[in-house]
């Protein structure tokens, strides 16, 4: 793998971009859409998602300051993009963000693109009863498990808050899991 | 520290806190083996045939900015709101309101653009001289602007 400081500059020269910004795309392709289909359930929605993260990506790699590591820095636009993504479709369809995401678990089961069991669909919706944010820690450490240094560049959140965040998270979905 | 100045600080901790801390982290790990997946899959071959639409092209599109006079009626108005607020507020709770509390609540309650409006006179908003400014710049202010804490209010 390409060392990134290399690739950033790649990226940030005209005659060099294009192609530098194809080998990124095959690099975090596979880690922001995983990412994004987490926070927005679908897969329709998460390749939409996916898609306007990397032309804001590529649109914008010339502000990218190198204060944050370039994983981070992405992780960041496609967390603001699902979470946009998701309030804009809340306020097209005239509903809140919690209903949404409790339309969106309903349709879960019938999901094509889905393959999960019981025990899955259960954690999806112990997960859905979390306040956004901790959502956002429980999936990114549980799943992926994210540094907490990073995920603070992330969440633009302390890293002591997160771990708090994660804790609290964890105890809320055993005792969901434990009830239902 | 010693155990004997903890109790002494008056500080408490829940019941079978310390005969239950190892079992969080094992419960955890537990909860890891039963709970792997998500359960989500892509279509085939999704990943391999991904790729990046970008438009080549961002259309300009025409938007009335703010010049300096405007600018300044704006300002004024702001300034105006604030000392309003401020002098109609019951003097018992005013010296407790800060700017900043004002400023956010002109932010927060979401007083919308044209009730800004009512405050210009009809030549001021003639004033408003139309001029270019591209969707690429607007995109580029918000992308920079947005802050996830934000979003996640709205």
């Amino acid at each position: 793998m390409q060392n990134e400081a290399t690739l950033l500059n790649q990226l940030k020269s005209d005659d060099t971009k294009e192609l530098a910004f194809k080998t990124l795309v095959e690099l975090y392709k596979e880690r922001l859409y995983w990412h994004i289909r987490k926070i927005v359930i679908s897969h329709d929605d998460s390749d939409d998602v996916l898609q306007n993260t990397f032309i804001k990506i590529f649109r914008n790699i010339h502000n990218f300051k190198g204060d944050s590591k370039l994983f981070t820095w992405m992780y960041r636009i496609a967390t603001n993009e699902a979470i946009t993504f998701l309030n804009s479709k809340a306020k097209r369809l005239q509903i809140s963000d919690e209903t949404l995401q409790q339309l969106t678990l309903g349709n879960l089961k019938a999901d094509v693109f889905f393959e999960g069991d019981e025990i899955q669909l259960k954690l999806q919706k112990a997960i859905a009863q979390l306040p956004k944010k901790q959502q956002l820690v429980f999936n990114m450490r549980y799943f992926d498990a994210i540094k907490y240094k990073d995920m603070s560049e992330i969440l633009e959140t302390s890293e002591g808050a997160l771990k708090a965040s994660y804790h609290i998270a964890v105890k809320k979905i055993k005792l969901y899991l434990s009830n239902d | 520290m010693t155990l004997k100045n903890n109790k002494k600080s008056g500080f408490t901790v829940p019941k079978n806190y310390f005969e239950t801390f190892d079992m969080d982290f094992i419960s955890e790990q537990n909860l890891k083996q039963t709970f792997k997946k998500t359960g989500f899959k892509t279509p085939d071959t999704y990943f391999e045939q991904f790729e990046i639409r970008i438009p080549k092209t961002v259309p300009s599109i025409t938007l009335r900015s703010l010049n300096k006079k405007t600018t300044f009626y704006i300002s004024g108005i702001a300034a105006s709101l604030v000392l309003l607020l401020m002098f109609s507020w019951p003097s018992e709770n005013r010296e407790n309101i800060t700017a900043e509390a004002i400023e956010n609540y002109l932010i927060y309650e979401e007083i919308q653009g044209d009730e800004f409006a009512n405050f210009l006179t009809s030549n001021e908003l003639d004033d408003l001289s139309p001029s270019s400014i591209s969707a690429s710049e607007i995109e580029t202010y918000i992308f920079e602007n947005a802050s996830l804490e934000y979003l996640l209010i709205n």
